[in-house]
Parts: C-alpha cells; structure tokens; sequence
C-alpha cells in the first residue's frame, strides 16, 4: 500500500530546499515538515542518495578516460588548426587586395573601349 | 572560521586573476596557455558532457570539440562571464546540438537492435558484473542511466548542472542561455520525473 501523501505537501519548496536555495528563515518550516510527514522525508533522501550515486557514476566514468592521450590529440588538433588559419588567412588577405585591382582594372578597360568604339565614325 | 572564510575567498580571487591572465595569454596565442588550460577543464568538461550524453566515447569527442571551439573563438571572449561559465556553455550547447543529439539517438537505436545479436560491447568498469558487488554496482549504473535517459536532453542538462557543478539557479540560467524562472522550472521537472523513476519500483513492491 502506498503511503498517501497530505495535500498539503508542495515539492517546489522542498526542491528549493535540497538546492539549498532557500534562506534560513525559510528553512526551518521545510526542516519540521520533513520531521513530520515520512513521505516528504523518503522523496528527499531518494533524490539525494540518487544525486550521490549519479556524481560516483561520472566519478567513475572520468575515471576510466585516458586524459593525457586527449589533451595530446587536442593539442595536435589545435596546432593543425592554426596552421590551416595561418595559410587561409594569408590567401585571404591577398584576395582583399587582389580582387579590387582586378575589379578596377576591368572598369579602366571597360571606359577605354567604350570610348574607343564611340569615337569610331559608324558607317 | 574567519580565517578559512578569508583564505577561500582569497583563492577564488587568485582563481579569477589567474584566469584572466590565462584568457589574456591564451588570446595572444599562447601554445602553453592552451596546455594549461586543457589540463585544468579536461575532467570537468568530460564530466558535464558525460552526463548529459551518458556516454564516454561522445563525452570524449564533446570534450575536444569544445577546447578546439574554446581555442577559435578565445578572441570573442570578451569576460561577461567568467572562463569556467563560457566553457561551460560551450559544453552544454555542443551536447545539444541538433546533429549531436540525432546522431546519439540513431545510435542508440543501433546498440538496442544489437543487444539482440548479443553484440559486444564496449563498457565501463561498473557495467562488468564478475561478482557480486560488480553485479550491485551495475544495476545500480543501469538503473542510474535508466532514470537519466527518461529525462529530454535540455532538462538532463540543467540537472547536471546543478547536481555536478552545484551552480545555483542563476549560475545555471546564465550558463545555458535561460531564464531564471526556466532553470528553476527544469529542475522541477527533473526532479519530479526523477521521483517517479525511481519511487514507482518501490511502491509496487
């Protein structure tokens, strides 16, 4: 059989109360009511011993990681990386200069056969 | 008591002065900074990452991605947060992401069709029962991961937050990207998901 719970009993204050977000003076109403009512009081050692066996899981999970071969990997990723920036920029910078001259380049010659074909006499 | 109070306090400025001046070296290009900085977050960002994708392997990718994202984009870090919060977010948002999160889910899908074909697979220490106490703690992780996998990714995330760093309702609003009001509202929804995990076993027995 169950154990009922009183209507009374509102979860968001006792969360509050686990997350340690409450101030003093509202937890002490929190701290007799959990005295009080056995169901509350199950509920909250439930999610703290959960909490506790969660933070070993990912305790052990870390444990289990080669993290000097990561870092390792990383860092020769992030050095690979630099490198191709350095290139692609350099190419980059010269396109800046690069496509302008060639843009203005191609107005200068467009203006000059213009001319030159309007000073033609047509037949 | 003053004293320990006065001593914690002076480590968490010389924490901040030290990160500033990793993020100042670290914008300069620094190779060492970059080391350091890997090897101080490393655990932690695997950690965050673990739990929210509840799997080494894509913890382990997460991880990099994120220090080879932290390495990119440094020059935008502009200090509004403090570089533990930034790496955090970065974290939290790599694990969300939308190609991340399909991929997971297909490859869920894959290992639970494989199970049937008794495929190998690669575990944890835990998930390896050879006596009785491997066969508790095992249980234990799966009915762990059981409870955790019930839970939608963005609801996982603040959770581990709060539960792994211990950030405060604010931290965790400001870490993710959310309101105040979210935060709290999604770990309200955790905790009650959680509860009916975890509790309904319990009453039936």
């Amino acid at each position: 059989m169950p154990h009922a719970r009183p209507i009374c009993c509102d979860d968001r204050p006792l969360d509050r109360f686990l997350d340690g977000e409450l101030d003093a003076e509202d937890r002490h109403p929190i701290k007799d009511h959990l005295m009080n009512c056995p169901e509350c009081r199950r509920q909250a050692v439930a999610m703290l011993s959960f909490a506790k066996r969660f933070r070993e899981r990912v305790r052990q999970a870390a444990d289990s990681v080669d993290f000097v071969a990561c870092e390792k990997e990383v860092l020769i990723k992030a050095l690979r990386q630099r490198r191709f920036r350095t290139s692609s920029s350099a190419v980059s910078t010269s396109l800046k200069y690069v496509i302008p001259a060639l843009l203005t380049v191609g107005l200068v010659l467009f203006f000059i056969i213009s001319s030159c074909s309007w000073m033609v006499p047509t037949i | 008591m003053n004293v320990s109070i006065g001593s914690a306090s002076k480590t968490i400025q010389n924490r901040i002065v030290y990160d500033q001046e990793l993020v100042v070296k670290l914008q300069r290009g620094d190779q060492w900074a970059f080391q350091l900085l890997v090897r101080r977050f490393r655990r932690r960002i695997f950690s965050i990452a673990y739990g929210i994708t509840l799997d080494a392997r894509e913890s382990r990718d997460v991880m990099q991605d994120v220090f080879l994202q932290a390495y990119r984009r440094i020059g935008e870090f502009n200090g509004d947060s403090s570089l533990p919060t930034w790496l955090q977010r970065l974290t939290v948002n790599r694990c969300l992401n939308w190609k991340r999160r399909w991929t997971r889910r297909l490859k869920r899908g894959q290992v639970s069709l494989d199970r049937g074909s008794a495929a190998p697979r690669k575990t944890l220490d835990c998930d390896r029962p050879s006596s009785d106490n491997r066969l508790a703690k095992a249980q234990t992780c799966q009915q762990i991961d059981r409870a955790l996998r019930k839970l939608p990714e963005p609801i996982r995330a603040v959770f581990v937050l709060k539960e792994l760093e211990r950030l405060s309702y604010e931290e965790i609003a400001q870490t993710i990207g959310i309101k105040v009001k979210t935060a709290r509202s999604r770990l309200f929804q955790a905790r009650k998901r959680l509860k009916a995990t975890l509790l309904s076993p319990l009453k039936e027995n």
